[in-house]
């Protein structure tokens, strides 16, 4: 390990951002916070991009490790501990000065922050609770703070951490033990998936906490906004949940398949009596909230051999057994050339394409009420690189099409393409005063190119189009891209190179 | 009807005040010949019109806010005041044409988004919101060596009264300033007290208020320098870039402005 002892604030902060740069991060917290009147800061529910990096991704956390000097060697990482890198190691108090002045000039909302394995994890885990400690009481600082959780800290270091972060997520890495035995070998099931238990048991404890002294009569100013939380209302009413919270029942008409079983068998953890009692104590000069933006995780797409529908089962599983606000999808790139995993000839990674169509997949579950069996299967396990998840399911449902306009119920208005949130709300508002015709639809927001197949309004289509799957798809795809599906359908992802500035556009 | 018809224009001051003032005065002469203008902002006259100069007048101003309040509603007070700060041209005649609309139909108004007036105003809105939205990211604060916070900002509307109480809570404790150096308009905040909003205040008046802190250069270094490591450079996408963050708003941007 190359170890420099004098290094000044931008050598560290020119190493220690360049390593976190693949975590993917997202402030829209879903809870809106005031400034308490002592210190600086309030975060916001909507999520604001203080700036756009040049691969275009938005900047609004100061992301980075608090040390590179990692003693695990983790193949798909470049701070690995076989790795030849400049290692650098911040102080608490370094990363306490960054933020805020980074903070005061607006060019954050605040604090991501990761580390390496410095020493040992519970070591590690001390110096990031240490540092969120000294930015809330040392210097009051009231934004935003996601911090990550070390696999196999232990739990008491992970709650002193918890009451002053707003946000922590201990990365999963990959969907399979033997992927992890492989590319991450220090980390395992257990010691990702027991701080994430104990995470969430804290925040179900300490939201209960919060409501007896509401009870109580106490004033308590901070709202827990379920805004932005992982499944939408009607995803809620669809899933029965057992009384004792943690373990929910699939629905009805959720077949169990061999994927089904092999994500429970991964991911299912048995609590243990430490991770039931979550919360030992309140610590003064917190938020006495713990981790009240609720907890995240992150997966590596590509370098394991998973399909999407493995994929999409298992964030979809997460979100409902460990209660998480988000999964992250990080595409994998080979930084270290290494051969036991797939090579990047490129130097591009694993092509945006894919990432997207996760996040695309993601959205769905969470806000319009689709299911992964809904999306995907084990015969069709990966998604369509032509269409969008939703064109695609709704051309294999051709039978429910089209829709009429002025009568479809709003969740039905949800599943046609080109009709998003914003647009299906505003339909069923403004068709109460009126008979709604494609010209007031396209101003509402819909993307006429590609609901006009799928709708009527007033009984009528809008250029009289067949109902039928060739047609649309032709249509949908563009003819000059036909040939390429063709292609796709024998292949994988990776001749996609083209479509790589492609990016979110919700339908 | 007769075409040659003689419209009756009542011209404005920019601010919701002046468009309410012209608001009751057109009105009172009839809404099926008149129509209301902000002063200087779009300038095709036509042979048959009669221009009326207006001058804000508070007292009108409080029988129309009232009006909207009692018989309307106060939300949709708000979304006349904030496309009111809109730079669009035609803004006063359909905050017009929209209230007359409104007070015909009521509060439900706001669900005609088959409506064009109505459609207009939610656009309007909706324009005016994204720009406030964005400048809550895309402001930059320098500190002046008297521990002030300055920042400077060209939005295309006029959004300083949109973002002032983001800014208040979060810098509650240090005195801030935001100008507007298109329309001189300021926001000035006093660390633990308030903000007041000041005009007349050019870019030269502002930079000649006091010289950047001692540390002011070393933290745009270091901004400069993770804003370029944060970016995985193979996956470069300039185009995506400006999407999200148009150029217009990084003249004041450190970075991100250079090119
Ligand atoms: S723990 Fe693994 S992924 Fe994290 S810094 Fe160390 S080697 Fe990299």
């Amino acid at each position: 390990m190359i170890i420099q002892d004098h290094m000044d604030l931008m050598e560290k902060l020119t190493i220690l951002s360049d390593a976190a740069k693949y975590d993917a991060a997202c402030t829209s917290s879903g809870v809106d916070k005031k400034n308490n009147g002592a210190g600086m800061g309030n975060s916001k529910a909507c999520g604001i991009c203080h700036s756009f990096a040049a691969d275009g991704r938005c900047i609004s956390l100061l992301k980075i490790l608090f040390t590179n000097e990692c003693i695990f060697n983790c193949q798909y990482c470049m701070n690995r501990s076989s790795n030849d890198v400049v290692r650098a190691t911040f102080t608490p108090e370094e990363v306490c000065t960054l933020t805020m002045e980074f903070y005061r000039r607006n060019y954050i909302e605040g604090l991501f922050l990761s580390s390496g394995i410095i020493q040992n994890p519970d070591y590690t885990m001390m110096q990031l609770a240490e540092t969120v400690m000294l930015l809330r009481t040392k210097y009051h600082f009231g934004g935003y703070i996601h911090l990550k959780g070390i696999p196999g800290a232990s739990a008491d270091i992970i709650e002193a951490a918890g009451w002053y972060a707003d946000r922590m997520s201990v990365n999963l890495e990959f969907p399979t033990a033997d992927g992890l035995k492989k590319l991450a070998p220090h980390k395992s099931r257990t010691t990702i998936l027991t701080p994430m238990r104990q995470i969430q048991n804290g925040i179900q404890q300490n939201k209960l906490q919060i409501y007896h002294k509401r009870d109580e009569g106490n004033h308590w100013s901070h709202d827990i906004s379920d805004a932005g939380s992982s499944f939408s209302l009607h995803q809620k009413r669809k899933t029965v949940i057992e009384k004792n919270g943690n373990q929910s029942a699939f629905p009805s008409n959720h077949h169990p398949t061999s994927i089904n079983s092999t994500v429970n068998d991964f991911i299912s953890l048995e609590d243990n009596q430490h991770s039931k009692n979550a919360l030992l104590s309140t610590p003064s000069g917190s938020k006495q909230m713990f981790v009240p933006a609720g907890q995240s995780t992150q997966m590596i797409i590509g370098a394991t051999p998973e399909s999407d529908y493995h994929i999409v089962t298992i964030a979809e599983a997460l979100y409902r057994q460990y209660s998480l606000k988000r999964v992250f999808y990080s595409a994998f790139v080979n930084v270290n050339q290494d051969n036991n995993l797939p090579a990047q000839p490129d130097g591009k990674g694993v092509p945006l394409l894919r990432e997207h169509r996760l996040y695309q997949a993601d959205w769905l579950m969470r806000y319009y009420g689709f299911q992964s069996n809904e999306l995907l299967s084990e015969e069709k396990p990966n998604f369509n690189v032509f269409l969008d998840p939703k064109c695609d399911w709704a051309i294999r449902h051709l039978e429910q099409f089209p829709v009429e306009i002025n009568r479809a119920g709003y969740y039905t208005l949800l599943r046609v393409p080109g009709i998003g949130v914003n647009s299906a709300k505003r339909i069923v508002k403004a068709r109460q005063s009126a008979k709604l015709d494609f010209q007031d639809i396209k101003k509402m927001g819909v993307v006429l190119k590609r609901a006009l197949f799928f709708i009527t309004c007033q009984g009528r289509m809008m250029y009289n189009t067949p109902v039928e799957e060739n047609f649309i798809t032709n249509n949908l795809i563009g003819i000059d891209q036909r040939k390429l599906f063709d292609i796709e359908h024998h292949h994988s992802y990776q001749q996609l190179s083209l479509f790589d500035d492609y990016h979110m556009q919700q339908g | 009807m007769n075409t040659l018809q003689t419209t009756h224009i009542f011209q404005c001051d920019d601010t919701l005040d002046g468009i309410l003032t012209a608001v009751y005065l057109a009105w009172q002469k009839g809404t099926s010949c008149t129509d209301i203008r902000v002063r200087n902002m779009n300038a095709n006259f036509s042979f048959f019109e009669e221009i009326h100069d207006v001058a804000t007048d508070l007292s009108l101003v409080e029988r129309v806010t009232h009006s909207i309040e009692t018989k309307l509603s106060a939300d949709i007070l708000f979304y006349i005041y904030r496309c009111a700060l809109s730079y669009a041209p035609d803004k006063a005649s359909v905050i017009y044409h929209y209230l007359q609309k409104a007070f015909r139909i009521g509060p439900s108004i706001v669900n005609y988004l088959h409506d064009e007036t109505v459609m207009r105003v939610f656009e309007l809105d909706r324009q005016i919101g994204t720009e406030a939205h964005k400048y809550l990211g895309f402001v930059r604060f320098e500190e002046l060596e008297n521990g002030v916070l300055a920042s400077r900002i060209n939005p295309k509307s006029n959004i300083i009264p949109l973002i002032a109480d983001h800014f208040a809570d979060r810098l509650h404790n240090e005195n801030w300033i935001i100008l507007d150096t298109v329309r001189q308009l300021a926001v000035v905040h006093q660390a633990g007290l308030g903000y007041v909003f000041t005009d007349h205040i050019t870019e030269e008046q502002l930079l000649a208020f006091s010289k950047k802190s001692m540390n002011e250069e070393s933290f745009q270094a270091l901004w400069e320098r993770f804003f370029h490591t944060i970016a995985i450079e193979p996956r470069r996408n300039d185009k995506l870039q400006r999407n999200m963050m148009p150029l217009r708003y990084r003249t004041y941007m450190g970075p991100e402005n250079e090119r």
